[in-house]
């Protein structure tokens, strides 16, 4: 537990997905008969360091991958390659309660069979964090921490609102101690006036509890608000990386740039949006060179061919464009 | 905060139910036809397995006529004198006793099958769905009659037959709901919160399938309670000396022409309603569930 | 000038009778060509409500009850169903938050544009098709000859949205209602939709109503605005006003919390509680059992719109815009 190894630190992180992945297409493939499955390439070399009680948030557009990334820094999907590091050491990532993820839709992501003592209750019990004859107390804490009335430890997650649900999807990942929380647009779903509730609540728990947080999400003004440092990720790579306050008021890659320019901000009246041409294009079929070299600006023939390495342009500061 | 005090989902999910008529009729038509075949011991006039009670000499008497003992046959008798409201009552508690055993039998093996593959995916789930396919691509009819061929008469053979003929359809929609069920966050929850995979298997997502399974389960019903007495009366399946509805249908075959259209007509009147009640049960079943698996 | 559209009153239940359910209780609107109305509210408020009251199409247990609508000279609560249908569509585009609403996902783009073109406007078959290439290119979409022939699922979901867009802009309505159009995408495709909207209105002069919760959307394109709480209308006026000097609680709160609006890692103010249902709407003011300012007054009497000196019309008996010591 020393103080100054990284708490998660991730090593070219790559995931591949195979696409139209049938037993008869991968036969046909196999015997020339036809295309064979495809491979989507979700995540593609990823790296990054979290220190204990940082903030990363994770941004970009969608299919770029950051919620493959979070599965992976969670230890739900085995990568294709690349290791996560814990404390130094290499570790299965399937392993361990210390990770652990809050989902976007606080819907499907509470159980609608069980009771919200069980929802919160069982991981402990199973795993026998805590005794049989402590399990109510501890759940009623745990309700208490999150904003949810213990009087309703006995109601099924369809009778709450959105807002109290996340709440009950974020005591049943306390309830394992855990010491990294992966939240995946974890407030996208909710208004504005809830999502400032959930919000301060994972501020507060990040004081009490020491908690680190990798923190996803396409709202650039909420992980501005939150991350210390921020991936800005296109297509599968890390295009940009950095403090966050730094990256969004002085972008450099001009991804990020047409990101951030493209975001409407309160104290922006009545612009004119000079937003960036094009689509997002297709993860199956990805640009050559640099990924984003059809739709920018400033593009030339090398990004047309070569795909730009991630450097330092500055002290704690990444890119990953031919031009800066 | 609660967003309201929603009554409780059974609640709810009864008063749907009841709320058609059609539904409703059928449900209690079913649940008597049950109750009459469970306590058949005890409200049959006769015990048609025993033949010291059945007189030869009573054979083939129209309904309402009055026995040499005295005792009237309400709904006449047939060729060896049995009671037919005795045999029915028996028959039917035979044909409910293959519906539910096979239905049963069949619905735990093919969960089973279905969740393993679902949750294992890869190969496991190719091999076992195309196992499932080619079952599903016989004639249902044939395979049954070249198993009972093989294995004989019985209540547990036909039982065995119509358990490898409809495993296949619970395998596939329990495969098809599971991963579903598989795909959505609360099972990636699990998951991450390190649950051991049966347990997940078996306690989030299989409760989960419940609502589908109770539907096809309903409707298979009914499917094996006709196979049977279709197997019956082609002289398959059950021993004549303990007839179910299709075997009874079967001897009352020859009279038909002689103008005896009891024999015949009642149980296959009895099988008639017996099947169309657990259909229209299925069927309700299925409207009302299905607005409640896209919780 | 006379208003492209006037809403006063409006007010539409659900159901009838002792259990009816006021979702809208005396909206008004107004929108002047060239000019961009947002109507901003949390979920539930009754944006889309109002926009489907204004172009009857509202769900079947839904029914307007009270106020009026006028299109121009038009009193569109007056029209028959028949009638309604020919504005629809020629003078009242309408734009979903889902492209797939408007795109029938069995038909080529060329098709159904077709239909839509020829439902209001008979062309001859040759202009038919020149029309909708000139209206797929005024969207922005490349090489719209090819895009015609696609099938909708082919599209991405940004061009499925300006397809729906040409669409809806077929006949130059002098309306368009746009219900959460580019909440589903991302973040650049918004970028160029909003874009596109806004040169819509420059250009053509068309009235447009926005519907969104983002209020930074609203900063970006709208010229004035309707912030809905609980199916009325709290707070009107011009965007700079309601955003810089907010005066119904409500808005205040609703800016707060968003988290650009706050120095980094400070705790987001909070409104406490949430929207009440619509069966137990409290009898005065219907944000007052999570207003801080709110009096005997808010509970017992609710209040009505009324203006503030900085250009607002504000619903509350305590506007921010007067001093506080009013909120006693
Ligand atoms: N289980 C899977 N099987 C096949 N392809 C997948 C799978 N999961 C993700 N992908 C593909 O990988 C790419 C990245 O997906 P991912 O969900 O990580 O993106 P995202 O950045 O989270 O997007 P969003 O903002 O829409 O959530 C997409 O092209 C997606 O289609
Ligand atoms: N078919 C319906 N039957 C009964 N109530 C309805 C129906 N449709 C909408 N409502 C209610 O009408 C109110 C307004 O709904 P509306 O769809 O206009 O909200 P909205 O502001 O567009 O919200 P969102 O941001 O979620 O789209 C809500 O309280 C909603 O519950
Ligand atoms: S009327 Fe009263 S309760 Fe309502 S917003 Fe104004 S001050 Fe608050
Ligand atoms: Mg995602
Ligand atoms: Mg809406």
């Amino acid at each position: 537990m020393s103080a100054d190894l990284p708490i998660l630190e991730a090593r070219g992180l790559t995931k591949t997905f195979r696409q139209n992945d049938s037993l008869l297409s991968r036969m046909l493939g196999k015997l020339g008969l036809g295309p064979g499955p495809q491979m989507v390439r979700a995540v593609d070399g990823v790296d990054f360091t979290l220190h204990r009680g940082d903030v990363l948030g994770i941004v970009g557009e969608s299919g770029c991958g950051k919620s493959t990334l979070g599965r992976m820094a969670a230890g739900l999907t085995r990568p294709s390659s690349g290791e996560v590091l814990q404390e130094g050491k290499t570790r299965d990532v399937t392993e361990g309660l210390d990770r652990q993820m809050i989902f976007q839709d606080p819907f499907s992501s509470l159980n609608p069979r069980k009771r919200v003592t069980e929802l919160i209750g069982e991981a402990p019990r199973v795993h026998r964090i805590v005794g049989a004859a402590e399990l109510e107390t501890y759940v009623r804490t745990l309700m208490e921490r999150c904003g949810i009335d213990p009087a309703f430890h006995d109601r099924f997650a369809h009778q709450f609102s959105g807002g109290q649900r996340q709440r009950i999807g974020i005591a049943r990942a306390l309830a394992v101690k855990p010491e990294v929380l992966i939240c995946d647009e974890a407030v996208s779903a909710l208004d504005v006036s809830v999502q400032a509730q959930i919000v301060n609540l994972f501020m507060d728990l990040r004081d009490e509890l020491g908690l680190t947080y990798i923190f996803i999400s396409h709202d650039l003004g909420i992980v501005r608000h939150l991350a210390d440092r921020v991936l800005v990720m296109y297509l599968g790579r890390v295009v940009e990386e950095g403090p966050a306050e730094e990256v969004f008021d002085a972008p450099q890659h001009p991804y990020t740039r047409a990101l951030v320019e493209a975001v409407p901000r309160l104290d922006r009246r009545r612009t004119t949006f000079h937003p960036v041409a094009g689509e997002i294009p297709s993860p199956l079929n990805p640009p050559s060179g640099c990924h984003f070299h059809p739709r920018c600006p400033l593009a030339t023939d090398l990004c047309r061919t070569q795909s730009p390495a991630l450097r330092e342009i500055a002290p704690g500061r990444r890119a990953a464009c031919h031009l800066i | 905060m609660i967003i309201a005090e929603r009554p409780s989902r059974l609640r709810a999910f009864t008063k749907a139910f009841f709320r058609s008529p059609t539904a409703t009729i059928a449900l209690c038509v079913f649940v008597a036809m049950s109750l009459a075949a469970i306590f058949a011991p005890l409200i049959a006039p006769q015990n048609p397995y025993d033949l010291r009670s059945v007189s030869i000499l009573d054979n083939l008497l129209p309904p309402g006529e009055a026995s040499f003992g005295g005792m009237t046959y309400w709904l006449g008798t047939d060729g060896q004198g049995r009671d037919m409201l005795s045999a029915m009552l028996y028959g039917l508690r035979i044909s409910l006793i293959v519906g539910l055993a096979s239905g049963v039998i069949a619905l735990a093996f093919g969960t089973l099958v279905g969740l393993v593959a679902a949750f294992r995916g890869g190969w496991v789930d190719s091999v076992l769905m195309r196992i499932v396919d080619l079952q599903l691509s016989l004639p249902t009819i044939l395979v049954a009659l070249i198993l009972l061929v093989i294995l004989g008469r019985g209540i547990d053979k036909i039982i065995v037959a119509l358990v490898v003929v409809q495993w296949a359809y619970f395998a596939r929609t329990v495969r098809g709901v599971a991963l579903v069920e598989n795909a959505r966050d609360y099972v990636d929850a699990a998951r991450g919160l390190r649950l051991p995979p049966l347990r997940i298997l078996f306690f989030h997502i299989l409760p989960n399938c419940l609502p589908t399974l109770l539907v096809v389960a309903t409707i298979q019903m009914a499917q094996a309670i006709s196979l049977e007495a279709t197997l019956s009366f082609l002289g398959l399946g059950l021993p004549p000396t303990r007839p179910s509805l299709g075997l009874l249908i079967a001897n009352g075959f020859d009279y038909l022409q002689s103008g005896r259209w009891w024999i015949s007509v009642l149980p296959g009147l009895v099988l008639l309603v017996l099947v169309v009640s657990i259909n229209v049960v299925g069927d309700r079943l299925r409207e009302v569930l299905n607005p409640h698996l896209r919780g | 000038m006379a208003p492209v559209l006037s809403v006063r009153g409006l007010t539409t239940v659900f159901g009838t009778g002792e259990t009816a359910l006021r979702a809208l209780d005396g909206v008004d609107l107004t929108v002047h060509q060239g000019e961009i109305v947002a109507l901003v509210g949390e979920s539930g408020s009754g944006k889309s409500l109002t926009g489907f009251s204004i172009n009857g199409l509202l769900p079947g247990n839904a029914k307007v009850t009270g106020g009026s609508i006028r299109l121009g000279d038009t009193d569109l609560r007056a029209l028959t169903p028949r009638q309604m249908r020919g504005i629809r569509g020629k003078q009242v585009g309408m734009i979903f938050q889902d492209p797939m609403m408007t795109l029938n996902p069995v038909l080529r783009v060329e098709t159904q544009m077709r239909d839509a073109l020829r439902a209001h406007s008979p062309l001859p078959r040759g202009e038919v098709r020149a029309r909708l290439v000139q209206a797929l290119a005024e969207v922005g979409i490349a090489a719209p000859e090819q895009r015609l022939r696609a099938w909708p699922h082919e599209l991405s979901g940004g061009m499925r949205q300006r397809v729906a867009i040409a669409t809806a802009l077929l006949h130059s309505p002098q309306l368009v209602i746009a219900d959460e159009p580019t909440t589903a995408l991302d973040v650049t495709i918004q970028g160029q939709i909003l874009a596109l909207a806004q040169r819509l209105c420059r250009d053509r002069g068309t009235a447009l109503v926005w519907i969104t919760h983002d209020l930074a959307v609203v900063a970006g394109i709208a010229d004035r605005v309707s912030v809905m709480y609980a199916g009325r209308v709290v707070e009107e006026g011009p965007v700079d006003a309601v955003l810089d000097t907010p005066a119904h609680p409500y808005t205040r709160g609703l800016i707060d919390s968003v988290a650009a609006s706050q120095p980094k890692g400070a705790r987001l103010p909070m409104i406490p509680g949430r929207m009440p249902l619509l069966s137990d709407l409290p009898q005065g003011c219907a944000f007052a059992p999570r207003c801080a300012r709110r009096s005997a007054l808010c509970i017992s009497e609710r209040p009505e719109p009324r203006a503030t000196g900085a250009g607002q019309t504000v619903r509350c008996h305590h506007p921010l815009t007067e001093p506080a010591g009013a909120a006693a």
